[in-house]
C-alpha cells in the first residue's frame, strides 16, 4: 500500500522521531529531546533497518499520553491506539509537515520526502495509512515540490504554492545513490498511490 | 498526521523487492594542500 512520508536523514541513514536512529541512539540536547521525547513519544518505537521502517508499540499507555490504548506489541498498529509508520495518500500532509520539519530538524543535511511501500499490518484511512512496517521505494526530487493543493474533504481548507529551497535537492541524490532508490517526481508518486484506489484522492492539485 | 476515518486491520505481504546494497558515500575529493617551498639562501659570494 503506497504512501508519502517524511523522514529525517543524516550521515549514518535515515532516521525518525528524532530520538532513536535505526539502531544506534543519537544523544543530543537533553532538554530538547526531552521535549521531543513528550511530543512524539511513539516514534520511538520506530527504526530504520536500511530502507526499511518497521514499529512495535510496548501498548503500555504513559501518564502524559491518552492516545495509547494498552494491546500486545506484536498488534501494531492497534485499533483505538495511535501506533504505527504513518503514511499519507495526500500531498497537502506531507508539504505542510515537510515545511514545518524543516524548522525542527536536528539534522544539518536536511529532510526528504518517500514513497513508502506499507506491509505487514495495515490500517488503511480515507487519507493515508497506518502500517507494521513500510518500504522506502523511492525518494521525491524536491525540485518537483511545486504544486497548489486544494483539499476537498471539508471544503477547501489548503492553498499554498509550495517551493522547496533547490539548494537541498543534492540531498536526494545523496540518498538515491547510497541506497539505491529511484528519484521520482511529486507527481509520478501522486499518480502510483492514485493507481492504488479506485476512487479519486480528496485532494485537487494544479502542478505548476 | 491524521489518516483520516480508520478501516478494518488488513494484512499485506512484504513486497517483493530486493533490498539494495548499503552504498558508503562517496567523500567528497580533497585537492592536496601545496605548500610553497622556499628556496635555499646562497652562502658566500
Amino acid at each position: 500500500m503506497l504512501g508519502l512520508k517524511t523522514v529525517n536523514y543524516d550521515e549514518t541513514g535515515f532516521y525518525s522521531g528524532r530520538i532513536l536512529n535505526g539502531p544506534t541512539q543519537r544523544p543530543v540536547s537533553v532538554t530538547r529531546e526531552l521535549m521531543q521525547l513528550l511530543e512524539h513519544w511513539r516514534n520511538i518505537y520506530s527504526y530504520w533497518n536500511g530502507i526499511t521502517i518497521s514499529a512495535a508499540c510496548p501498548g503500555i499507555q504513559f501518564w502524559i499520553d491518552k492516545d495509547v490504548i494498552p494491546h500486545p506489541p506484536k498488534e501494531t498498529p492497534y485499533e483505538g491506539c495511535s501506533c504505527g509508520i504513518y503514511a499519507s495518500y495526500l500531498t497537502v500532509h506531507v508539504i505542510w509537515e515537510y515545511g514545518r520539519d524543516k524548522e525542527h530538524t536536528l539534522s544539518s543535511l536536511g529532510d526528504a520526502l518517500l514513497l513508502v511501500d506499507g506491509y505487514g499490518r495495515v490500517i488503511p484511512g480515507d487519507d493515508g495509512f497506518r502500517a507494521q512496517h513500510a518500504i522506502a521505494m523511492g525518494i521525491i526530487d524536491r525540485a518537483t515540490v511545486r504544486a497548489e493543493v486544494t483539499y476537498t474533504g471539508v471544503g477547501i481548507i489548503a492553498y499554498r504554492e509550495q517551493v522547496f529551497n533547490p539548494a537541498y535537492s543534492s540531498i536526494e541524490y545523496e540518498i538515491g545513490e547510497r541506497y539505491g532508490l529511484p528519484l521520482l517526481s511529486l507527481r509520478e508518486a501522486v499518480e502510483m498511490i492514485q493507481a492504488e484506489h479506485e476512487k479519486p484522492l480528496p485532494e485537487i492539485i494544479k502542478w505548476l | 498526521m491524521n489518516i483520516g476515518k480508520e478501516h478494518e486491520v488488513i494484512h499485506i505481504e512484504k513486497p517483493e523487492i530486493a533490498e539494495p546494497v548499503r552504498i558508503p558515500v562517496k567523500e567528497p575529493v580533497r585537492e592536496p594542500i601545496r605548500v610553497p617551498v622556499k628556496e635555499p639562501e646562497k652562502v658566500g659570494a
